[in-house]
């Protein structure tokens, strides 16, 4: 392989890291064949084949092989975009071009396939258009016209927004954009009576769903385009080897190289606000669509008489209250008991207080 | 012409992964034959002498004479986010035996594992609560009036409060890569330190409780990740490879994961007033923390103050550390670099020959 371009190196380590993926997987997973999972996909068959093996001996080797398992798929992920990413790189370095914008648009795309992805992995694939048939199809019929308009009239926006009045969304549906329409109030009117509380939730949970995605690929894309500076600085430092006349002859000698120069390109984004606000953003919106997720589960909860989370944590904080002021008066008892020779006084209980 | 570098050929990635699967193959045999007691950590023996809430304090048996045993106790006061073991990982690889060695009585608080009917403890409870009664305990089984502090990491931060608010009660405190100025890393920032602390200023930690209740373990070790995501998450996993074959290498592997990601939820309460008084507030240096209703003045911490760093320390940077000898009215204030990293200071090889060496000689050259 020597003295050919990059070009023709990259094709065919290219082929060479697939063929080593599924050797490595293949023979592990031919190891493995007498275990159960044996049929499946190599990284499939050797997670379970492993699970098997190390079953009856101790959790923390069982944890380790499950991480080895599942560090390699997502390793391997990982090495993808590093080996394409360099097949992008490598034909205008060659020619002595700039191969940065071209590196830019393969790190965009790559973003928008790990999101969708993650919300394939996630459930959140389903889109507004899917999401009005299944509010139709549990809603009353006579709502199904009318969230099918709602859908489309907020389709740019917040569903639950739209629905419960005074937004753009609403406005857009009844044409009272720029207009002194007769109609103009009528989006403040409670549109479902008496569950319009329950429906509100519903909606609020929409609407997380909706922010979620949205944080969802703002974040990944900062992460697609970060890994692309990484994959800039590792350039560079494949620079300073070829300077030194040295060679990477070995794949794991090259995902060292790889690790290493990621992990210091990747602290740097970090650390800038940029990135920070956007990760922020996207904890947030999953934090808001657990926080909506929860108070819809709870409304079921309570219809079919079972205990909510925050009724728990109502008696949780009871407890806590109570234990403190047992403290409090065991304190008390004990400034007020007789002195007894020597030792310093317990402010605490019994000497072995079980928990609770 | 830039004469690319990789220069991998076919073979000698055959010959590669026929090494690795070798490697991996005996590796899962290996695995297969290792016992939950073959993978102990925390195994220094000890008693169990005073227990509240799911928080045990422990007594190490002595490894000395009783004649070389310094009167003064030590609680070791471990961080409420991580377990106990890193300070006794593994027989060649612990400060608890170290400690021991040197003559120190050494007691040590184990937080444990919260659940969620413990996620509305505070500071107040922590501090004047369970700390005050396990020292309390100890004073009074010792019978001896103070006794000393160790602090590990954020179980520093808690001490040097514990301490300042109880001058009758401690007498020698002892400081391990504890967060003191949570600011004191920006003025020369360097990306690599001080990730998990910029994160946390960040984050809402209100929302971030009202979802979880105590935050999971999990989201720590994952901001504890981000300071080097490839090697900590893919990295460590394929060089693994290279020990599996080695049963020994591999239990100290396992031991280090099994501490690392085994441990306990962060108390919500307790989490959203660390955060929000020490990490974004600052206030411990800037002189207006509060707990359970009394100032915490660090002028009025007076007694004798060891300050031991990891010179490599990117979760704890050195400067949040040493920038208590400002604050403190201690005149008896002394600092000590190791060289290693934030666990390295437990479990590193040099700190086995160091830290506790430093310790003893410290608290014997106090009257301890």
């Amino acid at each position: 392989m020597e003295n050919k371009n990059p070009n023709e190196q990259l094709g065919g380590i290219v082929n060479a890291w697939a063929e080593t993926q599924k050797r490595m997987w293949g023979d592990w997973s031919a190891l493995l064949q007498n275990l159960p999972g044996g049929k499946e996909s190599p990284i499939e068959a050797a997670k379970k084949g492993v699970e098997a093996a190390t079953q009856g001996t101790n959790e923390a080797a069982r944890v380790l092989m499950d991480r080895i398992t599942s560090s390699q798929g997502a390793m391997n992920r990982v090495m993808d975009f590093f080996f394409k990413s360099m097949k992008i790189v490598a034909p205008n370095l060659e020619a002595n071009k700039d191969w940065r914008p071209d590196l830019k648009g393969f790190a965009e795309q790559w973003a928008k396939e790990s999101t969708a992805m993650l919300e394939r992995s996630f459930g959140m694939g389903s889109h507004l258009g899917s999401l009005s048939g299944t509010l139709s199809k549990d809603l009353p019929e006579a709502m199904g016209p009318w969230l099918s308009f709602l859908m489309q009239a907020a389709s740019s926006g917040h569903v639950g927004e739209a629905m419960l009045g005074g937004t753009a969304g609403i406005n857009r549906l009844l044409s009272m954009e720029g207009d002194a329409s007769a109609l103009a109030g009528i989006g403040e009117i409670p549109l479902f009576g008496a569950s319009r509380e329950k429906n509100a939730k519903l909606l609020r949970l929409v609407d997380a769903v909706v922010d979620l995605r949205k944080n969802s690929l703002s974040f990944h894309t900062a992460f697609a385009e970060a890994l692309a500076k990484a994959v800039e600085a590792t350039v560079e430092e494949l620079g300073k080897v070829a300077a030194k006349g040295e060679k990477i002859t070995a794949v794991r000698q090259l995902m060292g190289l790889w690790y290493r120069t990621a992990d210091k390109s990747l602290l740097v984004t970090f650390n800038t606000q940029e990135f920070l606000d956007k990760q922020n953003a996207f904890t947030k919106a999953q934090q808001q669509f657990k926080l909506a997720q929860r108070s819809v589960v709870e409304d079921i909860f309570r219809g079919l008489d079972m205990p909510t989370r925050s009724e728990l944590d109502e008696t949780y904080q009871v407890i806590h209250e109570l234990k403190k002021e047992v403290r409090a008066l065991r304190q008390e008892l004990h400034s007020t008991a007789p002195a007894k020779s020597g030792g310093v006084p317990r402010k605490a209980g019994p000497a072995r207080a079980k928990s609770e | 012409m830039f004469s690319f570098p990789i220069q991998i050929l076919p073979a000698d990635i055959a010959a590669e992964t026929a090494a690795l699967n070798a490697k991996l193959a005996k590796g899962i045999n290996n695995l297969t034959n290792l016992t939950d007691d073959d993978i102990d950590i925390g195994s220094t023996p000890k008693d169990v002498i005073f227990e509240q809430d799911g928080i045990k304090v422990y007594h190490y048996h002595a490894l000395v004479e009783p004649s070389k045993i310094m009167k003064t106790p030590l609680l070791i006061v471990p961080p409420l986010i991580n377990g106990y073991e890193v300070a006794d990982l593994q027989p060649d690889r612990s400060l608890v035996r170290n400690l021991l060695n040197q003559g120190i009585d050494v007691f040590l608080n184990d937080w444990g594992y919260p659940r969620q009917v413990d996620k509305y403890r505070n500071m107040d409870d922590y501090l004047n609560g369970y700390l005050d009664d396990t020292v309390d305990f100890i004073r009074k089984q010792q019978g001896v009036d103070k006794i000393a502090l160790f602090g590990i990491c954020q179980g520093g931060a808690m001490s040097t409060t514990y301490a300042t608010l109880n001058p009758d009660k401690i007498s020698h405190l002892v400081l391990t890569v504890s967060p003191i100025d949570f600011d004191a890393y920006k003025a020369n920032h360097k990306p690599h330190e001080g990730l998990m602390f910029t994160m946390g200023a960040d984050a809402d930690v209100e929302k971030m409780v009202a979802v979880h209740g105590n935050v999971p373990a999990t989201v720590l070790n994952e901001s504890f990740m981000m300071a080097s995501p490839f090697i900590l998450n893919y990295g460590k996993y394929a060089d693994v490879i290279d020990i599996l074959d080695d049963r020994a290498a591999l239990q100290n592997f396992l031991r280090m994961e099994k501490w690392l990601f085994g441990g306990p939820d962060a108390v919500g309460q307790m989490f959203k007033e660390f955060i929000r008084d020490f990490l974004k507030g600052n206030k411990l240096v800037k002189g207006t923390l509060e707990v359970g209703g009394r100032k915490v003045d660090l002028k009025e911490l007076t007694i004798p103050i060891l300050n031991i760093f990891a010179e490599k320390d990117h979760i704890v940077p050195p400067p949040c550390t040493v920038a208590l000898g400002k604050h403190v009215g201690s005149k008896d204030y002394t600092e000590f670099a190791i060289a290693t990293g934030h666990i390295g200071i437990y479990t590193g090889g040099l700190a086995q020959k160091v830290l506790a060496p430093t310790v003893g000689n410290w608290m014997r050259e106090r009257g301890a």
